[in-house]
């Protein structure tokens, strides 16, 4: 009985350990929130929280099924090459005649299922390292988007409706940012499939001696993954108006720096999605108050790369408090 | 000989070696220019950074860690050398400078992952978007120009050898840094404790070895090449361009993995990786004689890559049902 009451407790301290590691990094979001609407004076209006979803929306379409991914123990740097060719091949098949929701569609199957798909299969059946099979896609498929585009910018011959997908709103939230963080919050708290993927992530031998599928689970994580990059590619190209072959470059860093800033454990087992997604506002909030008051894209990426070395001490010091 | 001695290595190093040769085979049929003094020359500049990089990349790698950071660490120095030649320092003076940067930034990601016990990847992820931006912050984003840059130009050009046979200077480079880490892995106990590291952590540190410290010459050693890459790439286009070494950690990685260093340590060695730096470089440049777009280069490469890494897998699962066997 002794063991059923440490069992238990052990459960909740667990249960605690996330809840209160998300708690701790909303309230750090809020404050920064707060600090910022202080200092920097149009920050806190309509029209800038507006820009601000417009700007994170990039990061956290990917993220919220890569962040899935990273649990598994695996890695996916192929999305930001997936995104731009999922965005060129969109375009492509726009000017071809094809309607706007079929091209998308057509887009996100050949350049995100499928060559997640291929991800997959050689990381779960062919035993290869995730990191190496997704840089070759990687390659892969934004060399295809060179192609595609010819190493420049689509923009001519564009159907009128082309911008249909990526204008489509909720209030001041774009539909696909809304719906994507919906469905992986759902698919990460209800389902089995996303208990299977903390087991994998966890421990690899354990979850397949416990009978799960663990090849069938790492292939669809990846499928999600490489879908989700290829719809952010289509969704931001139709935002635009225009196909960019180079866009989306690092796109895979900030994701993992987004996960990492929210808790997730790099090495797989630990971390929510939902952590990732206010890691991922943080950052965006921080680049915004950075763009208003007039600093340089590039200055941010010097302070991205601090806030990540801090953010993972951060959490260190959480673990380490709470056990 | 008997075949069934070779074991899995030597099968490996034979089947990417033949593939090489290949390769070169396919891209002088292709066009015959393929081998000419002339391409040798392009040829050895243009793999000169990623061998050179790469020879303290694998010894990183098969230690079981990872450096992400080579390619910023690349473009900082190429700039920094440009901003050294325009205030007047003497060139060599300016290397030292360089190195010493490299050292520094290798210092500091040692730092990170030592003292701070950040994992390596995110460590490198964390110095390489730091050092980007650093990099545009000092140049504005735009390249560093001048007249006093010229003088990098000799790190690209070539010395003639008895007036008959160019010797193109980066070849020279790319020799050296072979030579020394070719000794450090096969003539100090660098190499040995690298393999030891990755093969088994734990094992190493219990066994004496002071893997802190060996974790430090690597990362140095890796933030020195690399910056001696930028003054390369310097040289060759006579500016600072902050755009440079973009990518450039992924096309080291490549050469390392191509050429049959496992990914999680523990496994390969210096020579191999020349063999992947060379079936990259090899297909770079014959695809540009053969006029093929540099678009389709990618696509290429990465079915290669692709290719290589289910040929280890196989040639893996045969070696582990060897083994199974034999029990």
């Amino acid at each position: 009985m002794s063991n059923q009451t440490v069992a238990r407790a052990r459960t909740r301290a667990k249960l605690s350990f996330t809840t209160t590691q998300n708690l701790i990094i909303t309230g750090i979001f809020i404050l920064i929130c707060a600090a910022l609407s202080l200092i920097v004076p149009k920050f806190l209006t309509l029209r800038n929280i507006r820009y601000l979803f417009i700007q994170v929306a990039y990061v956290v379409i990917s993220s919220s099924a890569t962040t899935l991914v990273i649990l598994s123990g695996n890695l996916d740097l192929s999305i930001g090459g997936l995104a731009a060719m999922g965005g060129v091949v969109y375009a492509l098949l726009a000017r071809a005649g094809i309607a706007t929701f079929e091209a998308a569609a057509l887009a996100v199957l050949i350049s995100g299922t499928f060559i997640g798909f291929v991800n997959g299969t050689f990381v779960s059946r062919f035993k290869m390292p995730s990191f190496i099979v997704t840089i070759a896609t990687m390659y892969i498929a934004r060399g295809v988007a060179y192609i595609g585009a010819g190493g420049a910018v689509i923009t001519a011959d564009l159907p009128g409706d082309f911008q249909k997908i990526g204008l489509f709103a909720i209030g001041p939230i774009n539909a696909p940012l809304f719906y994507s963080i919906l469905i992986f919050l759902f698919i990460q708290n209800k389902t089995v499939f996303a208990k299977q993927t903390y087991a994998i992530g966890s421990n690899l031998v354990t979850a397949t001696l416990s009978g799960i599928n663990v090849n069938r689970v790492v292939t669809i994580l990846f499928m999600l993954s490489g879908t989700m990059a290829a719809f952010n590619g289509v969704f931001q190209t139709s935002s635009f108006g225009i196909a960019d072959c180079k866009i989306f470059k690092g796109l895979e860093f900030d994701v993992i720096i987004a996960c990492v800033l929210g808790g997730v454990d790099i090495g797989g087992g630990r971390g929510t999605i939902f952590g990732t997604l206010i890691g991922a506002l943080i950052i965006g909030v921080l680049s915004n108050a950075m763009n208003l008051m007039g600093l340089a894209i590039y200055h941010q990426d010097v302070v991205r790369g601090i806030v990540l070395v801090g953010a993972i001490l951060m959490h260190r010091l959480i673990s380490s408090r709470i056990r | 000989m008997n075949f069934r001695r070779l074991n899995r290595q030597d099968v490996q190093v034979l089947l990417v070696l033949g593939f090489l040769l290949l390769l070169i085979i396919a891209l002088y049929i292709g066009n015959p220019r393929f081998i000419s003094v002339r391409n040798f020359i392009n040829l050895c500049r243009q793999v000169a950074p990623v061998i050179i990089v790469g020879c303290a990349m694998s010894l990183v790698i098969i230690s079981g860690n990872i450096d992400l950071s080579v390619g910023s660490t690349l473009g900082f120095c190429a700039v920094m050398l440009g901003y050294f030649c325009v205030w007047g320092l003497n060139l060599y003076v300016s290397l030292l400078l360089l190195l010493a940067i490299g050292a520094l930034i290798g210092l500091l990601n040692w730092f990170l992952i030592e003292k701070l016990a950040i994992p390596a990847i995110i460590t490198t992820i964390a110095t390489m978007t730091t050092i980007r931006g650093l990099t545009y912050t000092i140049c504005g984003a735009v390249s560093v120009q001048g007249q006093a840059i010229k003088v990098t130009r000799v790190l690209y050009s070539t010395i003639f050898f008895e007036q008959t046979f160019p010797i193109p200077i980066p070849l020279v480079f790319l020799l050296a840094a072979l030579a020394i880490f070719l000794f450090f892995e096969k003539r100090t106990i660098l190499g040995k404790y690298s393999v030891a590291m990755g093969g088994n952590p734990m094992a190493a540190r219990l066994s004496g070895i002071n893997v802190s410290r060996i974790k430090l010459l690597l990362f140095i050693l890796t933030g020195v090449t690399a910056a001696f890459a930028g003054a390369i790439t310097t040289g060759s286009m006579a500016q600072g361009e902050p755009n440079s070494g973009l990518g450039f950690e992924f096309e080291v990685l490549a050469a390392c993995v191509l050429g049959g260093i496992s990914i999680k340590g523990g496994e390969g060695s210096i020579g191999r990786m020349l063999i992947g730096a060379l079936i990259i470089g090899v297909l770079n440049n014959g695809m540009n004689m053969l006029d093929i777009s540099s678009f389709y280069q990618q696509v290429v490469k990465g079915g290669v890559l692709l290719v290589a890494i289910s040929l280890y897998a196989v040639t893996r699962n045969q070696d582990r049902r060897v083994r199974l066997s034999r029990t």
